[in-house]
């Protein structure tokens, strides 16, 4: 692929769009040297032909294939079957273009035979039977339980064939069987119509059930999926491609299971996948298909170019851009322009301070001639008592600071850390370690709080495996990860990490005030099934340490912030990337999977490492993004971006977050609110505890603090009526506190005020039209004051204002 | 085996159902139609939550046990109610008239002893987890049956608390908080304009936002826009609707009426709820509070001073006003907290937490009134009839309104969730 995208450049834009009727430079067939096992075995071939132009195209059904040894392999409507051993050399051609490849054949005295765990259970997932909303759920449906997506084939074997007297399967007469009438409908079946009977999938139910529904003692499973092509690129709307899927085998055979898989796509809104692995693309961008068989999945990247011209490339001010504009350039993805200097400024001071610029600070920066201007402004950002105030809320939300679960003080505490953590610039790794070995008095150890209330060791072990690790293993307390690896006894694992940690409450007075201490000789033991496990990192060591006073919480900080762990730095990097261009590499931040690929791996792994190698020091990964040309681009679309929402191609708009919002309306009206029992003048970023009163927070979302979730800062009636109604932002505009009274009150000539109106809101001056509509809004309204209260009220209520861009 | 197989379309589970269904007064087609989805009402019904937060002793008030021993039955006496042989709390004598239109079930338990776990499983239908929120009742219905007459479909009396929220199906289907009814001079927050702007000013202001969003440059860039600016349109519409100013206007109200409800947050507030459901709300919580009802110590003078009192009146004038009003028919209202409290008295002479059993009221959607179903042991402390789990309640409440308990929604992890997780209609419910 890196071949192809260095011609695009230097082929001429006629070329280009004359692509699909000059013939191929190349072509591709896939799977090259196709392995087949057992007498009639079959494989598809795919043919990709390559232009000069670097676009690509699925022509199979164009090609013409052939075999050279049909004693060995013979060639037939795009299929290659299975007729005698060894090898065959395949050629395919296509407008005056060659490839060959070529096919080994194995096994070929008899056919393979055919396997419950290899050939039936995968037609049970396809269809979906054993999906987690059908019979795949915990409880199963109507006495009916399969396991999810067909991870224990042992159980569902029992199940399909034994259970309920067999009454599933008839062998005397296959075709009535219960397994076959549900799901075609014959009779009634709560999951509606899933099978035809002309379809393959019930050829081989039937097929199976009438040769005895049996299962041989260690029979064939499937131990591994490979898509064919792993990457795509689809050129053109409504272009269409093929996947084919092949599996590796236990006995060591493979074999081509596209017929046998489910497919989906992550984001069917820019390229949809039909049950049978066709690709169409729908909208510019990259996605992934999800492959789907019994106990595995695989997934393979798919990229859309709706249109096949060169872009303009994305300047380079750091590593960062390097791997944007890889990928801008190989989607044909343009980006939007550098964004000015008042958007810089907003941006970047929401983004690290939570809140906007005041009016003298955007005067200063604005007039500022120098050219490193931006880079100095992150500098200082940093060094704001802001910046630690708004990440120790954004800390705050993700690890439960809330008087819900840490009484009444403990929100006061912790807050009061982690504003300290951020303030002094306490390096990542050790800001977690400290977290996660933290004993002693909650409230003189504040750290502890990471340790809530009723949280017990399962609770910890999927809460830190998600906060740190970026893994969501929640699925695997209830059954194995039908998307990952990992199992229930992972989950247990690291549940035995936490099982030392154990309270003592206060006495009298005191008696909230818990102490954590480290019972060095407990283990864990399943609250349900009382087996016990060994404490073992999530995909890392199992943790065992000498002598008897172990903390097995240390040995797993140990290995988590090890600068070779394969979680912890890109989890971080992830979820700042996300707070500052608003879209993580991986989506949701906490779910890596294979599945769920990120957006830019490269970038994603360059940052880490940079992050390890300076010491998990945040600032510098901050000023590393505000530094890239990506984070300073335009919010505003360009020919060629404005579908793009994973390509970092332009700033994504992000509304103001609760806090953010009614301290930058303070900000902005000079009017501060009051909070029930804290000093008057605190910020609503400095609130630590969601349960103190505020109807504004409440309505733009604060959470409560007791899950672990993202910001959803998404519009909602509630905040639409709370602007519009205005009740609490007309007290503020037209306090005789507030900005507006003060500049009337000093005569000042009300296009000033106005001018000091965008500076204070939008932070930058008015253009002409601008003065002119603060113009008509003052004659609307017939006076001044009523004018630029309306005027102000409009600032406030308008996207540019609402919205970080 | 075959003829095993063939005789599955009606088997044993499916009479069940039946059994169970065929009270709601469905034919057997009807129910097979239904099997599809939920059984579809004939109207649209409503709902009233009149939420005891803490957890209400159903020992001092639906499930009274005279004959335990002291530390069980604690101070309170039982009442002769309106319905012979159904005896209630001393404490509610309003109520006691009205329990011809009650259904006092008594046999409601759950998996869960502490109050935010409990609230939110008693509110969602789900056992909670700390990773994936799941949305309360309100927010459910909101998303299923959308907005009646303009008005919010999910209304909380008088503010949202934990669990209350629209969790993973997003912040559109949160609760629009009504504020306190009882406080003089009662408006709805955000649905008055500020004093000082008016309708014409405010023609201003809208001329100049829409001006200034217009010129915005980046205008394309969020598909969150254009929802906002549908927003900013209904936002406009609710303030300038006659109908949803009407229904917040609790001041119109006779003198008479309102002190009948009583001139306390649950009075006032279950009156607002009536005007509500009668302006097109759907969903309609009322509490006091936050855990008002947690009575650890002192049980019976809080109960009999401020609790009862409070209750008592606002929840019997509640179903009296709608049932004169013929809007009984069309209103489900229910009367509970997140668990009873436990039948021995304790040493400060109050209840702790007790989810084995407690009991729950309902009345109105064209349940028949009088009836008593399941019931406790002699101390009120173990179910001995047709226990109820909260998937269960949640269940039967969606099935009421017309919504499919079993229809799934997408997290954004992709995982399917149902809208209750599992459960069945209370057994003898709705039946006459």
């Amino acid at each position: 692929m890196r071949v192809r995208l260095s011609l695009i450049a230097l082929v001429p834009m006629a070329l280009c769009l004359a692509a699909s009727s000059t013939p191929p430079v190349r072509l591709e067939v896939l799977p090259a040297n196709p392995l087949l096992f057992g007498k009639g075995a079959t494989q598809r071939l795919s043919v990709i032909a390559h232009y000069a132009d670097g676009s690509t195209r699925d022509v199979s059904g164009e090609a013409r294939l052939t075999s050279a040894r049909p004693a060995v392999a013979e060639v037939e409507a795009g299929l290659v079957r299975a007729v005698g051993n060894g090898g065959a050399r395949i050629t395919a051609a296509f407008e005056g273009r060659q490839i060959e490849t070529t096919a080994l054949v194995q096994r070929a005295d008899e056919p393979v035979l055919r396997s419950f765990a290899g050939d039936i259970l995968p037609v049970l997932t396809k269809l979906g039977c054993n999906g987690g909303s059908c019979h795949g759920a915990l409880k199963g449906q109507n006495g009916f339980k399969l396991s999810l997506f067909g991870y224990e084939p042992d159980a569902d074997y029992e199940m399909i064939v034994n259970e309920h007297s067999g009454r599933r399967i008839n062998r005397q007469d296959a075709a009535h069987s219960l397994l076959l009438d549900k799901p075609t409908l014959k009779v009634k079946h709560g999951g509606g119509k899933l099978l035809r009977e002309d379809s393959p999938e019930y050829r081989a139910l039937l097929d199976w059930i009438a040769a005895g529904a049996a299962r041989q003692p260690g029979e064939r499973r499937m131990t591994s999926l490979r898509i064919w092509p792993e990457q795509n690129l689809i050129f053109g709307k409504d272009t269409k491609q093929r996947l084919l899927v092949t599996a590796r085998f236990t006995d060591g055979s493979e074999r081509d299971v596209t017929a046998l898989v489910k497919f989906t796509s992550n984001d069917d809104s820019i390229a949809a996948v039909s049950p049978s692995g066709i690709v169409t693309a729908v909208r510019g961008g990259e996605t992934a298909v999800v492959v789907r068989a019994p106990g595995l999945t695989t997934a393979a990247k798919v990229g859309v170019i709706l249109d096949n011209r060169p872009v303009p490339e994305l300047e380079v001010f750091n590593f960062v851009d390097r791997h944007v504009a890889a990928k801008l350039k190989s989607l044909h993805i343009a980006p939007s322009a550098l964004a000015g200097d008042t958007e810089f400024l907003r941006r970047a001071s929401l983004d690290i301070t939570g809140v906007i610029p005041s009016v003298d600070e955007a005067r200063r920066f604005l007039a500022d001639p120098s050219p490193d201007k931006r880079a100095r402004l992150v500098d200082e950002l940093l060094t704001r008592p802001e910046y630690a105030d708004y990440w120790a809320v954004y800390w705050g939300d993700h690890l439960s600071n809330t008087r819900q679960l840490l009484y009444n003080k403990g929100p006061y505490t912790f807050s009061r850390w982690l504003y300290q953590a951020f303030r002094k610039n306490l390096p990542y790794d050790q800001m977690v370690r400290q977290l996660l070995v933290s004993s002693g008095n909650m409230y003189d150890a504040p750290a502890t709080s990471f340790y809530p209330v009723m949280r017990k060791e399962l609770d910890m072990a999927s809460m830190t495996s998600q906060i740190f690790m970026g893994v969501s293993i929640e699925c695997a307390r209830c059954h194995n990860h039908p998307l990952e690896k990992w199992t229930q006894d992972d989950y247990n694992g690291m549940a035995a990490v936490f099982t030392q940690v154990r309270y003592k409450n206060g006495t009298g007075p005191r008696n909230n005030e818990r102490t954590l201490y480290v019972d060095f000789a407990r283990q864990f033991q399943h609250p349900d099934t009382k087996k016990p496990y060994e404490a073992k990192a999530l995909g890392g060591p199992i943790l065992t340490g000498e002598g008897d006073m172990v903390d097995r919480r240390e040995l797993f900080t140990d290995w988590l912030t090890a600068p070779n762990n394969p979680y912890f730095a890109r989890a971080i990097v992830n979820r700042m990337w996300r707070q500052f261009m608003g879209r993580g590499f991986v989506e949701p931040v906490d779910d890596f999977r294979v599945t769920n690929p990120p957006t830019n791996l490269p970038l994603l792994d360059e940052l880490a490492r940079d992050l390890i190698d300076h010491k998990f020091d945040l600032h510098h990964l901050i000023r590393r993004i505000a530094a890239s040309r990506a984070y300073q681009s335009s919010s505003a679309p360009v020919t060629g971006n404005r579908e793009d929402t994973m390509a970092y191609s332009r700033y994504y708009p992000k509304r103001l977050s609760a806090e953010q919002l009614a301290d930058s309306i303070s900000l902005a009206t000079g009017v501060w609110d009051g909070y029930k029992s804290l000093y008057p003048g605190t910020r609503a970023m400095q609130i630590p505890d969601p349960e103190i009163e505020s109807h504004f927070l409440e309505v733009f979302d604060r959470p409560s603090r007791q899950l672990i979730c993202e910001r959803k800062n998404t519009p909602t009636l509630n905040q639409a009526l709370h602007l519009v109604s205005g009740g609490a932002l007309q007290t503020k505009i037209g306090s005789p506190a507030g900005v507006l009274a003060k500049a009337l009150g000093a005569g000042q000539p009300a296009a000033q005020i106005a001018e000091d109106l965008y500076l204070a809101t939008l932070s930058r001056f008015p253009d002409a039209g601008e003065r002119e509509l603060a113009r008509v809004a003052v004659q609307r309204a017939g006076g001044a004051r009523k004018g630029l209260e309306d005027l102000f009220w409009a600032l406030v209520s308008s996207k540019e204002f609402l919205y970080n861009h | 085996m075959q003829v095993t197989n063939r005789t599955d379309l009606f088997g044993r589970r499916d009479f069940m159902k039946i059994g169970s269904l065929g009270s709601l007064g469905l034919s057997l087609p009807q129910f097979l139609r239904a099997a599809e989805g939920a059984p579809k009402p004939k109207k649209d019904i409503s709902v009233i939550l009149v939420w005891q937060s803490g957890g209400c002793g159903h020992q001092d008030t639906f499930d009274m046990k005279p004959d335990a021993p002291k530390e069980f039955r604690g101070e309170f006496n039982p009442i002769p109610t309106n319905v012979p042989g159904i005896q209630i709390c001393e404490h509610l004598p309003r109520t006691a008239r009205i329990v011809d239109k009650l259904t006092i079930l008594r046999s409601m338990h759950s998996k869960e002893n502490n109050h935010e776990r409990a609230i939110n499983y008693l509110l969602t239908g789900y056992l909670p987890l700390p990773t994936i929120e799941f949305p309360a009742m309100g927010s459910v219905v909101s998303k299923e049956l959308g907005p009646k007459n303009g008005m919010p479909p999910y209304v909380a009396v008088p503010y949202t608390f934990p669990s209350y929220g629209a969790g993973y199906l997003g912040g559109e289907y949160n609760p629009f908080i009504a504020g306190d009814a009882n406080v003089t001079g009662y408006q709805v927050k955000d649905l008055t304009l500020a004093a000082d702007v008016d309708w014409d000013r405010l023609g201003n202001r809208r001329y100049l936002v829409e001006q200034m969003d217009k010129k915005f440059r980046s205008i394309e860039a969020s598909p969150d826009f254009k929802a906002l600016d549908g927003f900013y349109h209904r936002a406009y519409d609710l303030l300038n609707s006659p109908a949803a100013k009407k229904a917040f206007d609790i001041s119109s109200e006779p003198e008479k009426l309102r002190e009948r409800y009583g001139r306390t947050p649950v009075g006032q507030g279950c009156l607002l709820a009536r005007r509500l459901v009668e302006s097109g709300v759907r969903f309609v919580t009322v509490a006091k509070g936050w855990l008002n009802y947690d009575t650890h110590g002192d049980n019976f003078n809080i109960m009999k001073k401020a609790l009862l009192p409070e209750f008592d009146p606002a929840f019997a004038t509640l179903v009296e006003d709608l049932a004169e009003r013929g809007m009984l028919d069309s209103t489900l209202v229910i009367a509970n907290g997140e668990f009873g409290r436990t039948p021995k008295v304790n040493g400060d002479a109050g209840r702790d937490h007790h989810n084995k059993a407690w009991s729950v009221v309902f009345a109105g959607a064209g349940l028949t009134g009088g009836r008593v179903i399941g019931a406790t042991d002699k101390t009120a402390t173990e179910i001995t009839d047709n226990p109820v789990d909260p998937e269960d309640l949640l269940f039967t409440i969606y099935s009421m309104m017309g919504i499919d308990p079993t229809h799934e929604h997408q997290t954004s992890i992709g995982r399917p969730v149902k809208n209750v997780n599992g459960g069945k209609l209370i057994s003898g419910l709705l039946s006459a």
